[in-house]
């Protein structure tokens, strides 16, 4: 069966991201930067290729036990992506409210 | 619609007789197959890459100067999925495409969705990186140009340096400029490292836009969400959206595969009025033909699933279910998009095995090809029909009762298969479920079409051939060596013909009993009952006597062919849908003077049919979706195996509690 992944440290060695939460606990309407994925290997290099990146902006539009995405790049188009919850547990959110 | 870009052609057709090949590349969804049947017609050629289940689809176009690959559908080149390894060999020359050559292409056409351009645009500087020539086709600029976001395509060359063309698939806008931009593919200089890449596509997109994007359809997409993916709203639309899916292909095609019966009946008995007496009129017109028949009688419901699943997939609603079933289906180690072959299996596992293309991952894919057999086709109605009648006789409540019963065990098999298999040979980590969620919209006509038309012709070209030869062997086996007629019939005959003029009814009579009598010898006395009557041995701990056996065997080859083998076999007549025949079937005794069908033979019967592989056309699709025969055997044997114990336990457990 599927395990997501190894729960890597950042960038710089920290395992937290100060004020980051899950994208898995914020609720619908709220919007984020993308800090961290705590995803590694190949799921993390489909989720970047599919635009949820580091330093994306985020909105949330659905919550549950799936959750739905919007990564925006603004006018850049947007990218509305489903993800099971475990792997939304790993992805870390800046907030920036609602 | 084309651009002038810088470019560096790399071939010209003065020079080089052989067509520019060129490789269609996109992120799924972006329409690069409605663009690739856009460019060739239907004039393509659909081939699975050698040892895979991964399809790659070659076409000439542009007056046969140009010959086009299709590639997998892949988000990025540079990960050890499937679909990404290969559109990476592919573009290496690593693999043999087209004509046959492994060479790289000469020109790699990447499809941006022009409404989400900084994704394709991340693909292109992947593609750049292999040192290919590059052409873009901006797909979807139609839809773009509405929700505002429309990119300035000459200006997008410039920044790129190689063709750029904004197009429609959809309303066939821009294609044409499409093979001109083949001819001026250039090189494209792009970042190698993952962040400096999509700043460098967010750059391009934000010097090629052209407008302000329109709120309306994203606004629409996320009310739609709100009630789609809900738990409760969502699953109602989901259970109405499927339920209505399956009644469809169910009810729709019973039409059309009434008629092809009728069709192919009355073309065999036109031919065999035709040809002179013998084994070559028998071949042709009961083999042949009957074989033919056989085969095409599955297109109707492959054609409306298809359809409908194309359409389905057009609104963006398929990937909406997809993620709602993905938390059912996950702890039997499959993902949300296994439950559309499932469902549609409930009709006909053919059309089913094929939908599984659409199941991401290796190991899941081959997960649900294998297990899709279990869930209870309309083929095994008739057999259904007959034993719980058998069994509850004047219950319809009970009869109805243990009809549901067989579904649910076809589906609890299925679910408990496919967790076997995933921990054992298709053991891996699955998929994280991540989807893309596109915008709703009004799906294409003309896409579900052409998508019918590509699956009905796989079917017919690749699995067909291989039914027909199978269903031509399992006639042949079935009807010789002709056996003599019994003496008693002949006698009956002899008795007939005197009294015919006294008493033309009673003369009737006896011709007809006449008939059921040579009728049963000859289903003795064919290989199939030679073979019945050979293999029973292994069958009596089931419960069955030769002659079931022969009806079991007989299914082998279609699970609806049982009624009608043992209304020849016991009762003489191979009219199924006569009641009389049926009650006959209900009555027969065995050699010893029991019933053939007591309540522990008729149970033990209806738990081998639900979990039985009898189906052929079934495991030649198996063979070819899966990519060898050897999932096609296992699957046999699973099956059987399981169809075999879980009978045997059923008749056994039965007669142990005093039910015989």
């Amino acid at each position: 069966m599927a395990t997501i992944a190894t729960i890597l440290p950042n960038a710089d060695g920290c395992q937290p991201c100060d004020g980051a939460c899950p994208l898995a606990s914020m609720r619908r309407g709220e919007t984020g930067v993308v800090v961290d994925l705590r995803i590694d290997g190949s799921d993390r290099a489909l989720l970047d290729s599919m635009g949820l990146r580091t330093s994306a902006r985020v909105r949330v539009c659905h919550t549950g036990r799936t959750c739905v995405v919007v990564a925006e790049g603004a006018d850049r188009g947007v990218c509305r992506l489903g993800l099971e919850r475990r792997l939304a547990e790993r992805v870390m959110i800046a907030p920036a409210g609602v | 619609m084309s651009t002038d870009a810088p470019t560096l052609t790399t071939g010209s057709p003065e020079t080089t007789p052989a067509p520019r090949r060129v490789a269609l590349i996109g992120n799924p969804n972006v329409g690069k197959t409605s663009l690739f049947n856009r460019l060739s017609g239907l004039r393509q050629k659909t081939s699975n890459f050698p040892g895979t289940t991964q399809e790659y689809r070659v076409a000439r176009a542009a007056g046969a100067s140009v010959e086009l690959i299709d590639l997998p559908g892949a988000y990025t080149l540079d990960i050890e999925h499937a679909e990404s390894t290969l559109c990476r060999a592919a573009l290496m020359g690593e693999l043999a495409l087209g004509a046959g050559q492994s060479s790289r292409p000469d020109a790699v056409c990447v499809v941006v969705d022009a409404t989400r351009p900084a994704r394709g645009l991340r693909l292109v500087a992947e593609v750049a990186k292999l040192g290919l020539p590059v052409a873009v086709a901006l797909n979807m600029s139609d839809q773009a140009e509405r929700e505002g976001v429309m990119l300035d395509a000459p200006a997008l060359a410039a920044e790129l340096g190689c063709p750029v063309v904004a197009c429609s698939a959809r309303t066939g806008a821009g294609v044409g400029d499409l093979t001109d931009a083949f001819e001026r593919a250039s090189v494209v200089h792009a970042p190698t490292d993952g962040p400096g890449v999509w700043t460098w596509a967010e750059r391009l997109v934000d010097h090629a836009r052209t407008g302000a994007p329109v709120e309306r359809r994203v606004r629409l997409t996320e009310r739609l969400d709100r009630v789609l993916l809900h738990p409760v709203s969502g699953t109602v639309v989901f259970v109405v959206v499927m339920g209505g899916l399956f009644w469809t292909v169910f009810k729709l095609a019973s039409v059309p595969m009434g008629l092809i019966d009728g069709v192919f009946a009355a073309l065999s008995d036109a031919v065999a009025g035709v040809l002179p007496e013998g084994a070559v009129r028998e071949l042709v017109s009961e083999g042949v033909i009957g074989g033919l028949g056989a085969m095409l009688v599955f297109l109707p419901q492959i054609c409306i699933l298809f359809f409908l699943i194309a359409l389905l997939e057009g609104t963006g609603y398929l990937a909406r279910a997809a993620l709602l079933m993905d938390r059912l289906l996950r702890p039997f180690g499959l993902p949300g998009q296994s439950f559309v072959p499932m469902l549609s299996a409930h009709a006909c596992a053919i059309p089913a095995i094929m939908s599984c293309r659409g199941v991401p991952g290796r190991q899941e894919r081959l997960a649900t090809i294998m297990v899709v057999p279990f869930l209870s086709c309309s083929a095994r109605i008739p057999v259904y029909v007959l034993l719980t009648g058998v069994l509850f006789h004047d219950r319809p409540a009970l009869a109805a009762l243990a009809f549901a019963g067989c579904y649910f065990l076809g589906a609890a098999a299925a679910l408990v298969s496919s967790l076997v298999f995933r921990r054992t040979i298709l053991r891996g980590r699955g998929r994280p479920m991540a989807l893309d969620l596109p915008d709703y919209r009004r799906p294409s006509l003309r896409a579900a079409l052409l998508t019918t038309y590509d699956r009905a012709m796989s079917f017919v070209k690749k699995a067909g051939t291989v039914i027909v030869a199978m269903m031509i062997v399992l006639w042949w086996l079935g009807e010789y060596p002709h056996a003599r007629e019994p003496a008693e019939a002949a006698a009956m005959r002899a008795q007939a013909a005197a009294i015919e003029a006294a008493s033309p009814e009673r003369a009737e009579d006896l011709l007809a009993h006449a008939d059921e009598l040579g009728a049963r010898e000859a289903g003795r006395q064919s290989f199939l009952g030679r073979l019945g009557r050979t293999v029973q041995p292994v069958f009596a701990p089931l419960g069955y006597d030769w002659q079931v056996t022969v009806g079991v065997m007989g299914s082998f080859a279609a699970r609806e062919v049982f009624v009608s083998t043992l209304a020849v076999v016991v009762a003489g007549s191979d009219d199924a849908g006569d009641a009389g025949v049926l009650e006959r079937v209900e009555g027969a005794t065995r050699d010893d003077g029991r019933p053939v069908l007591t309540r522990a033979t008729s149970w033990s019967l209806l738990v081998f049919f639900v979990l039985a592989m009898q189906c052929l056309p079934t495991l030649a699709v198996t063979a070819k979706e899966a990519g060898g025969w050897k999932w096609a055997m296992l699957q046999l044997g699973w099956m059987s195996t399981l169809a075999y114990l879980g009978a045997l336990a059923t008749y056994q457990g039965l007669r142990a509690f005093g039910v015989a």
